[in-house]
């Protein structure tokens, strides 16, 4: 059954990521030892310095900028997802002066996940492992996460991305990557 | 005398200790986030009780997306919210739903997140932000 919603899963990614299709997707040259594969987060544009629009004046890593983008798009398809919403209640609470919102604390923490998980170098994760953090023994969990609603994220993740025009290859490796992530956060 | 001076010492040592508490838990509380994005940004939604049209969703999408401080905003695929950001410095989500509950004829409701469900938010998150001394004095504090 899990191997019947993965196969459609990937179908469905692919479909979505068929519509934008361009150069990107063409086969890259085959790795050599002084041509290693670039990593995900390479692809992404990597340590490339450039303008943060989110903060003018601020320089960012462009790979890092990319995940980002990924990550707030989904946030946003997240919070409006009544599936997914006991999970993220978080985000939508308003916050006082001078405390961190929801959004900018999971924006910035799954981003880091993201960029650290993807080969970037100049990041560090702080948050919690995903067995721990999704382990019924954390107070912050409504519930153990089940397998749909794994589901439910991956198909969130991938309208995210597919906001920001990334490249479908790219999509289908991060897709791949969170998927490996099932099995410490899906604990049933 | 020695019993005197030994309780203004007392005295005077714990209305430093306590200060110094005070001064670093308002530190810790009102650090400005600086090297935290979208610090300042705050999500809201508001639910529709039933489907907008694709026009009437566009209409609401845009006017949202004019207003000041507005970030950015989407209706979602089933067309039966409406999620945005705002800077909230510059705008406040009471005003943002008088907005929208003037422009639709569709009845239509503020999220509001109650602290325990906030609590039992996102597994993953940052727990807490302070550590050492300062989480400790926070939790005094709260």
């Amino acid at each position: 059954m899990r191997t019947l919603w993965k196969g459609t899963l990937y179908l469905a990614t692919a479909a979505v990521l068929l519509s934008g299709c361009k150069k990107d997707d063409e086969d890259p040259p085959a790795p050599t030892p002084s041509n290693p594969t670039p990593t995900i987060y390479q692809r992404l544009g990597g340590t490339t310095m450039v303008n943060d629009p989110a903060n003018p004046g601020t320089m960012i890593e462009q790979g890092y900028l990319g995940l980002r983008s990924v990550v707030d798009s989904t946030i946003f398809v997240i919070a409006g997802d009544a599936q997914l919403q006991p999970y993220f209640a978080v985000l939508l609470a308003e916050v006082g002066s001078g405390d961190l919102t929801g959004f900018a604390a999971l924006s910035e923490n799954l981003t880091e996940f993201f960029a650290v998980a993807t080969g970037a170098q100049n990041f560090t994760y702080s948050g919690m492992n995903m067995v721990d953090a999704h382990n019924s023994a954390n107070p912050r969990m409504t519930g153990l996460v089940t397998d749909a609603d794994f589901d439910q994220f991956i198909v969130d993740l991938v309208a995210g991305a597919a906001q920001n025009n990334v490249p479908s290859a790219i999509v289908t490796d991060i897709g791949a990557l969170v998927e490996t992530l099932r099995d410490p956060v899906v604990q049933q | 005398m020695n019993i005197l001076k030994r309780a203004l010492w007392i005295s005077f040592a714990s209305i430093l200790l306590l200060t110094t508490t005070m001064v670093w838990h308002i530190l810790a509380v009102t650090k400005p986030h600086a090297n935290v994005h979208h610090a300042n940004i705050q999500l809201a939604r508001i639910d529709f009780a039933t489907e907008l049209d694709a026009h009437e969703a566009g209409s609401i999408r845009s006017a949202v997306n004019a207003l000041p401080g507005v970030r950015h905003a989407r209706i979602n695929d089933a067309r039966t919210n409406l999620v945005y950001s705002y800077d909230r410095a510059l705008q406040d989500q009471r005003r943002v739903f008088v907005v929208v509950k003037e422009l639709s004829p569709t009845p239509c409701e503020r999220l509001v997140v109650t602290a325990e469900a906030a609590a039992r938010g996102c597994p993953a998150m940052v727990q807490g932000g302070m550590d050492g001394l300062g989480g400790w004095i926070s939790g005094l504090m709260n």
